[in-house]
């Protein structure tokens, strides 16, 4: 792990802690959800420090971290999908090939990514605004939180956070 | 992912393995394109067309990180656009990355 890669995973780390604070504490959907994404972005960051430079400063997102995370050798993805709780890597696959809906849900619901739409930082839509984050149910908190699907993905979000050196 | 070597470092079929994996495990990917004029002999070139993404995010390729400190090192680059920006790409109308052209782009894959 580089230098870079260890600061960017620092970082996701403690965006993961305040999520798990968050809610626990009840917080209102917007800030838990704000800090799951938060974390995953970070974490997708560290990962492309891999190259050991710099990914865009601009929106990287979750599915690309899992997409060049699969885009391992075989023999290291046999590895890696057991540190993220997978038996064998082509589980890990399917699993991936399964979620893309949520990911890209949560992906896309960074205020930069959300088209002026539901977001958890900002009252929408921008010029005429007439929803505000901390009073909206976001449907995607439901899914993370009422599906197996979701639970799956949350407990992966995790993993893969705890788990950063071993993969990184 | 293909082994090689050396001596064997073979640039297309390793993209071509590239490509099946990214259609296999991005659904919002539409279409790949690998553009290997005026790469390096190690770097493969990517841009994908994606209707999942936000166009709000000015297009940048990304390095996947994918093979690095070992005798078979080589590079990945992906730009993602939506399919509006890879039509404004063709029209000319948005640049693409420094160096990079659609001089030679092979198609690799779509749905």
């Amino acid at each position: 792990m580089n230098d870079a890669q260890k600061l960017w995973w620092r970082q996701a780390q403690s965006d993961l802690a305040l999520y798990i604070q968050l809610r626990r504490a009840g917080a209102h959907e917007c800030h838990v959800l704000h800090y799951l994404q938060m974390a995953t972005e970070k974490i997708s960051k560290a990962y492309l420090w891999r190259s050991g430079h710099a990914p865009p400063k601009s929106h990287t997102g979750f599915i690309r971290f899992l997409k060049a995370l699969l885009d391992r050798r075989a023999g290291e993805l046999e590895w890696i999908a057991k540190t993220l709780g997978f038996g064998r890597r082509e589980d890990l696959d399917k699993w991936v090939s399964s979620v893309q809906i949520l990911a890209y849900s949560l992906q896309n619901i960074a205020p930069a990514e959300a088209r002026n739409g539901p977001n958890p930082e900002y009252p929408w839509p921008h010029e005429a605004p007439v929803h505000c984050p901390s009073d909206h149910k976001f449907a995607l908190w439901s899914q993370l939180l009422n599906t197996g699907q979701g639970r799956k993905m949350m407990e992966f979000i995790q993993r893969a956070i705890s788990c950063f050196d071993a993969y990184a | 992912m293909p082994g090689t070597t050396d001596a064997t470092f073979d640039r297309d079929r390793l993209a071509r393995w590239y490509a099946q994996r990214h259609l296999e495990t991005d659904t919002g990917v539409e279409r790949i394109f690998f553009l290997p004029t005026n790469a390096p002999p190690r770097e493969i070139r990517f841009l994908e067309v994606n209707r999942m993404i936000s166009e709000m995010t000015p297009p940048e390729p990304i390095d996947f990180g994918v093979d690095i400190g070992s005798a078979e090192a080589h590079t990945l680059y992906v730009l993602d656009v939506t399919p509006s920006q890879w039509d404004a790409i063709q029209r000319q109308e948005l640049p693409l990355p420094t160096e990079w052209t659609l001089e030679g782009i092979q198609e690799l894959g779509g749905r």
